[in-house]
């Protein structure tokens, strides 16, 4: 027999519940900047004021970080920005999951020629490059956040449809899905009991981990003045407000910046603890 | 490669259960003889396929080993220099024990080279092919792990520890996940092996079956000690452990025209 | 006495899906028809590779055969609508040769043993979980097992699960595919025993699919034996125990010994062994 140690279901459970430090350091920095998002229109400043008579002022009372080349405050940007950032990815991340679990899922599930006919649609999506893909959306339709989140998903969707797909069709030849169907599940049933809840884990988790990934495509395209226009704050916008001043006040453009590092790093950082939480087959070897 | 006898003296291996270490092989004295098969049977979670891993010094992570002493020929060796060289291993999944990403020949030439001797490969490897019972060794020698079958790859492994020329062979449940005329075969092949090469088998299974049709001398374990070790004839004919008489008892009720 | 499941020469061909269309398929099965009465236990015998899997998978409805019918209590099982889609399914269960593989293992005990009793009963919860406490203590484990994930239990007990999972709707018959071949022969006995005192009790017919031969005759009253897609034996499980076929003959032949033998040790005599 191959049972050699069988550690008891309980205690694998308990360490696999105690979070890692650097899990607990990805959730603080999501959490506050998450909170900072959800503050920001609370903050007494406005940050889209102009005030031309403050302009390029160094951290004050008034203005904690001081301000930009309108006079704008600092730190109220910074914060506005950052619900326009992690706005823009959670409608990111719902389309391309439900995206890719409904076509992906389905095309697994149902296999055979409608499996084949949505793979090669998929891998269409596949061949377009985001940035294309958001130029041409804008060339058509014109800039705007809308149209940036569209061409993102858009371009995204198709390989979390095939990742599903994949992660489908292992589940469904597993004997417990041929077990749940004697049992009488009818398909529908197998599939919402026995194979979603298998695929939303994997999912979850590779989704935080693209979240960091999304949020640099949205400043990216923000920056080329694809997407976020200027008055609205928004990270990548500011980045690229403050070219121009870099040798005058480097700060401008570090503090977005840095907002964008430790938001993707938070984000990166819980991925991975939620990676070993749900998905110890993922999991590296390195703790 | 001269050495006749392995044994292992005092094994002591344990787990932490819940922090508290569990002793799961308590004490166990057993020896393999060249020329020999010597069977270690019990239920499943006696701790036979532990005392398999301990004969080669290995232990699975998260066992600790307590204590224990490999000798060959009655003098200590360090346990770690045996696999490969001394004690070749045949698995119940022989599968795992196979680079999925590497063929057979590549397989047979690191076992060579463990040997020192890779340029005997194109001599050797069909020599011993045939010896298991792998037709056609060029196109084998081609294959991937997934492109055979798992009595294909148990022959392999058997094959693999002919090239090592170790002495010993230590297998667990080789046969047991093998259809019955496959588990024929290897069972035959390693009785022939015994008998051309010398070579020294341990074989560790719960079928009294294979006992009945390979061993010369069983050892009997149950929960980490071995309650009962006897030439093969004496142990079917007067078993003297309750452990001993549950496993033939199942072993019995499955010929009835033979103990009716 | 009905036919509760039979195979009416099903045929099953895998057509190897290459990159640029089909490749060339192969047959599993050619023409198989075998059937199961009330109240019998049929054991379904070959080597790996012979079909016997895959004539399971046809028989349970989760695949379809090229050619001819699966029929369960005379109905042709393709095609049911909502009711006999539950009769059939209520009439046949299975359990499965790797148990730890068979039970999803998100779902606590109690859940898995319940699934067929949601599906194919009108039980409400409360009835469920007395239903599969009673279960539990039928198959030797503890009602308190209900909470627990499977990965906290072994190979057996698990395996003991499924047999509860399959007991759960009152089928009146059980498919068993391997069902017992990963575990140790004591345990195997006694989850056969535990199983032939149901057939005793309740009257569940059986189609036990093996390759040991051994446990055929403790256990079955009837026997077939699939070679290469094809059935090659059906008969009654009689002493003495024979068959006529070559590879039915070859797998009794490789039947382990019952006893020790000088002339089974007698090694050097050994042929070569055949590839």
């Amino acid at each position: 027999m191959s049972v050699l140690v069988q550690e008891d279901g309980l205690s694998v459970a308990r360490r696999r519940l105690r979070p890692r430090r650097t899990t607990l350091a990805g959730l603080t920095l999501v959490g506050v900047i998450a909170l900072a998002a959800l503050a920001a229109p609370l903050l007494p400043w406005d940050p889209e004021a102009v005030d031309l008579l403050a302009r390029l002022e160094g951290p004050s009372a008034a203005h904690w970080l001081g301000t930009d080349h309108l006079g704008r405050d600092l730190l109220a940007r910074l914060l506005h920005g950052a619900s326009v950032s992690l706005g823009a990815v959670a409608v990111i991340i719902a389309l391309i999951l439900t995206l890719g679990i409904g076509i992906g899922g389905l095309s697994g599930f149902l296999g055979g020629r409608t499996d084949r006919i949505v793979m090669r649609f998929c891998d269409g999506f596949l061949t377009v490059p985001t940035f294309v893909l958001a130029m041409f959306m804008v060339g058509v339709l014109g800039t705007g956040l809308t149209n940036v989140v569209l061409a993102i998903a858009l371009s995204h969707w198709a390989w979390y449809a095939r990742i599903v797909r994949g992660m489908v069709l292992s589940l469904r030849e597993r004997d417990f899905v041929a077990a749940a169907i004697v049992s009488g599940a009818s398909r529908p049933r197998v599939f919402a009991e026995h194979i979603l809840p298998g695929v939303l884990a994997q999912l979850v988790v590779l989704a935080t981990l693209d979240i960091g990934h999304m949020i640099l495509h949205v400043a990216g395209l923000s920056f080329l003045g694809l997407g976020v226009t200027p008055p609205t704050p928004e990270w990548g916008v500011m980045i690229n407000d403050a070219r121009e001043f870099i040798w005058t006040q480097p700060m401008l453009m570090l503090w977005p910046g840095l907002m964008i590092l430790l938001t993707v790093m938070g984000f990166n950082l819980l991925g991975d603890g939620l990676r070993d939480r749900l998905d110890p087959t993922l999991a590296g070897d390195d703790h | 490669m001269t050495a006749h006898r392995l044994s292992v003296e005092g094994l002591r291996l344990s787990a932490r259960r819940d922090g508290r270490p569990v002793e799961l092989v308590r004490g166990i004295d057993l020896a393999v003889e060249r020329g020999r098969v010597t069977a270690l049977v019990g239920a499943s979670g006696s701790g036979k396929s532990l005392t398999c891993l301990g004969m080669q010094g290995l232990t699975p992570p998260g066992v600790e080993r307590l204590g224990g002493r490999v000798r060959l020929d009655g003098e200590a060796v360090e346990p770690a220099t045996l696999p490969g060289r001394m004690v070749a291993t045949v698995m119940q999944n022989p599968r795992s024990a196979f680079n999925p990403v590497l063929t057979m020949r590549a397989h047979a030439r690191e076992t060579l080279a463990v040997r020192g001797d890779a340029g005997a490969l194109e001599r050797l490897l069909p020599e011993v092919l045939a010896e298991v019972g792998l037709p056609e060794p060029e196109r084998i020698a081609r294959l991937y792990p997934f492109e055979m079958s798992g009595g294909m790859l148990q022959r392999m492994m058997i094959a693999l520890a002919l090239l090592a020329g170790a002495p010993f062979l230590l297998a667990d449940e080789p046969t047991t996940d093998l259809d019955p005329l496959v588990q024929a075969h290897i069972l035959s092949l390693i009785g022939r092996l015994v008998a051309t090469r010398g070579l020294g088998v341990l074989i560790v299974t719960h079928d009294m079956g294979v006992v009945a049709r390979l061993a010369d001398d069983v050892a009997v374990m149950e929960a980490g000690h071995i309650v009962e070790t006897a030439p093969v004839a004496a142990l079917f004919a007067a078993p003297r452990s309750d452990a001993a008489r549950a496993l033939l008892g199942a072993h019995r009720a499955l010929y009835p025209e033979v103990f009716a | 006495m009905t036919i509760l499941l039979a195979a009416e020469a099903v045929e099953k061909r895998y057509g190897g899906q290459g990159v640029f269309g089909a490749g060339p398929a192969r047959t599993v099965l050619r023409g198989v028809s075998l059937s199961v009465r009330e109240g019998e236990s049929v054991a379904l015998l070959g080597a790996s590779g012979s079909g016997k899997s895959t004539l399971a998978r046809l028989m349970l409805g989760l695949e379809r055969p090229d050619g001819g019918t699966v029929r369960c209590l005379g109905r042709p099982i393709d095609g049911l609508d909502t009711a006999g889609r539950r009769t059939f399914r209520r009439t046949v269960q299975a359990v499965f040769q790797d148990p730890l593989g068979a039970v999803n293992p998100r779902h606590r005990i109690g859940r898995i043993i319940a699934e067929p009793l949601r599906h194919l009963t009108g039980l409400d919860a409360q009835e469920r979980a007395a239903r599969v406490a009673e279960l539990l203590r039928l198959v030797g484990l503890a009602p308190e097992d209900a909470d627990r994930l499977p990965g906290s239990l072994s190979g057996g007990q698990v395996q003991r699960v499924c047999i509860a999972r399959a007991l759960a709707p009152q089928p009146r018959l059980i498919l068993l595919d391997e069902a017992v071949s990963n575990l140790d022969l004591v345990l195997q006995l006694q989850i056969l025993d535990l199983l032939a005192g149901l057939r005793e009790r309740l009257g569940t017919a059986f189609l036990f699919i093996t390759h040991d031969v051994r446990l055929v005759r403790r256990f079955c009253d009837r026997v077939a034996v699939l070679h290469d897609g094809e059935l090659v034996e059906d008969r009654p499980v009689a002493a003495p125990f024979t068959f006529d076929h070559p590879a039915a003959r070859a797998l009794l032949d490789a039947m382990l010994p019952a006893a020790p033998s000088p002339a089974l040790r007698n090694r050097s005599a050994e042929s070569r062994i055949a590839p």
